[in-house]
């Protein structure tokens, strides 16, 4: 592969100074030093940076190197991701319209928020808060694994991945203490922009140099006809899993919820939704196209090559046309924007919860106290931070495991946003908080007993279905049988 | 809060459609046939994709009213 090495550091140092200072910028322009301003940006985000900033949270380290090393060992059938990332925008469908309309009467400043809101529960807020700080920890220590993997390929080692991941999570920590959500989200517009840059200038360059979709397609064929073939039944059912997966569970990022309260118009928020539900159709089938031109290239990679795949295709055609240097240049400048983009949003939303859902009630605070944490924020963004970095620096998985594992858990709390946004708290058919937790708990529980049993009999889905799907399902049927029984009682 | 997509049960039914459809399910053992270059059922899932995303857009910015907040 080629060495970006001195080059790559420069352009690193550069925009890492710009992003500094933006969060100034972002510091300025705050209105107040409260804690909704400071995490919600004061909720006066507009229709360019909530697109923008939607579009960079979503696609993270994990969409541009996960999904290509994905294409390569799975074949063709990855285009179910261009699915399932459009079935993400449709998820928000089925929740986010009464979310929104709800979180500007109460002022939400977590997801947790809604739940204690409409649910009234401590144990419900207590297990929620659990399951989102554990999904955020889990996407951002996979951001800090791509980042030191991507700094290690692309400097051929001159960076190690220890000084990657420790020197980039010092760059995120100060730019989101100095600006808080305003950085975040002016800075991921900045990043979003060096995305679409990157990703058109990366697939001009695979086709001048590799070929057209239908030419790779066709080396593909010849190489391994079974990477372009029908899927087996196996591999649709994985398909429909993942699309339930996603749809349900990714736009429960606690990050993502954030976004949607941060708008400032309702026209805003719906504006960026339905440019996020078109943005997969191109994004996601371009990230295919490079694990597809990867397959053409390099048809022997073991595992953990394959996590590399867009840097050796990026290398290859850097190889064979010195002019694509500087577009090469840039689409590791993406791929670098993607992963910090999509890690100061989680580190700001992990925060958020660490300071509103766990330290506030730890000490007691009441509603009109909790601004008292504000001069936390700082202490608990670098304790969360410390700790990501000594993980990081741990043994390694791959990105696709961690991202499942994840998304296993995270949609266990669809019942209750979906259910919880269907009636107003004192309409006799609203579900209740004895419906949800059961719920709630027995998903779990399914989820972690298949896990277990899937380690020990070595299988990793009950025919095609991810565990979370499975137990998602028993989640859902408990919830919806417990209302059943106690409306039935009730009458 | 006016209206929301979920309040629509054809918005439901046709992304029920267009994310089972965009599954090649009736693929399945068959011979992989290709069109202009491409796998057919890859032409067939990436249709069904770009209907699950136009029934998104058009429940987003259609069905998602609220006089108080727009």
């Amino acid at each position: 592969m080629i060495d970006l090495g001195l080059d790559l550091v420069f352009w690193c140092t550069l925009y890492v100074v710009l992003l500094l200072v933006i969060a100034s910028m972002g510091r300025q322009a705050k209105q107040n030093d409260t804690l909704r301003d400071y995490f919600l940006a004061g909720r006066t985000m507009g229709p360019i940076v909530l697109l923008l900033t939607f579009f960079a949270t979503q696609y993270s380290g994990n969409s541009l190197s996960g999904f290509p090393g994905q294409t390569y060992r799975q074949g063709l059938s990855y285009f179910m991701s261009v699915t399932f990332m459009i079935g993400i925008v449709t998820g928000y469908t089925l929740f986010a319209p009464r979310l929104y309309a709800a979180s500007r009467r109460k002022n939400y400043l977590t997801p947790t928020d809604f739940l204690e809101d409409r649910f009234r529960s401590p144990l419900l807020n207590d297990l929620s808060a659990a399951i989102f700080a554990w999904v955020l920890v889990n996407f951002l220590l996979a951001q800090f694994i791509a980042l030191g993997n991507a700094f290690e390929s692309f400097t051929q080692g001159e960076i190690p991945y220890w000084a990657a991941v420790v020197v980039g999570a010092a760059v995120v920590l100060v730019y989101v203490i100095v600006g808080g959500m305003r950085a975040v989200a002016w800075t991921d517009a900045l990043q979003g922009i060096l995305l679409v840059v990157g990703l058109v200038f990366i697939v001009m360059l695979i086709w001048m140099e590799v070929g057209s979709p239908t030419s790779v397609a066709r080396t593909v064929q010849l190489l391994n006809p079974e990477m372009v073939s029908n899927p087996t039944l196996t591999e649709c059912l994985v398909w429909l899993s993942n699309f339930l997966l996603l749809a349900l569970a990714a736009p429960l990022y606690p990050q993502a919820l954030q976004r949607i309260f941060a708008a400032q118009r309702l026209r805003h928020l719906r504006n960026s939704l339905a440019t996020m539900a078109v943005i997969p159709l191109f994004a996601v089938s371009i990230v295919i196209f490079i694990g597809a031109a990867g397959l053409a290239l390099f048809p022997q990679l073991d595992r953990l090559e394959t996590e590399q795949v867009t840097f050796r295709v990026v290398s290859y055609l850097v190889e064979s046309n010195t002019l694509a240097y500087y577009p090469a240049l840039m689409v590791m400048m993406a791929v670098v924007a993607a992963i910090m983009s999509t890690a100061d949003s989680c580190l700001l939303s992990l925060s958020s919860i660490f300071t509103k859902d766990f330290g506030a009630r730890i000490k007691h605070l009441k509603d009109d106290q909790v601004e008292q944490m504000r001069k936390w924020v700082p202490l608990i963004s670098l304790a969360v931070m410390t700790l990501v970095v000594i993980l990081a620096i741990g043994p390694r998985m791959t990105l696709w495991g961690l991202l499942i594992i994840k998304f296993e858990i995270l949609i266990q709390l669809s019942p209750a946003f979906i259910f919880g946004t269907l009636h107003d708290r004192e309409d006799p058919r609203a579900f209740v908080v004895q419906d949800i937790v059961p719920g709630l708990v027995s998903g779990v529980l399914a989820t972690l007993a298949l896990y277990l049993g899937g380690y020990l009999l070595v299988v990793d889905s009950v025919f095609g279905l991810h565990f979370g799907t499975v137990g998602v399902l028993v989640n859902y049927a408990v919830v919806v049988g417990h209302r059943w029984w106690r409306v039935r009682g009730e009458r | 809060m006016k209206d929301e997509p979920r309040n629509h049960s054809v918005f439901l039914i046709l992304v029920a459609i267009a994310a089972v459809g965009a599954v090649p399910f009736w693929f399945v053992g068959r011979e992989t046939v290709f069109v202009l270059g491409l796998p057919l059922w890859l032409w067939s899932s990436l249709g069904f994709a770009v209907g699950l995303s136009v029934v998104s857009v058009w429940g987003i910015l259609r069905l998602w009213k609220d006089d108080e907040l727009d």
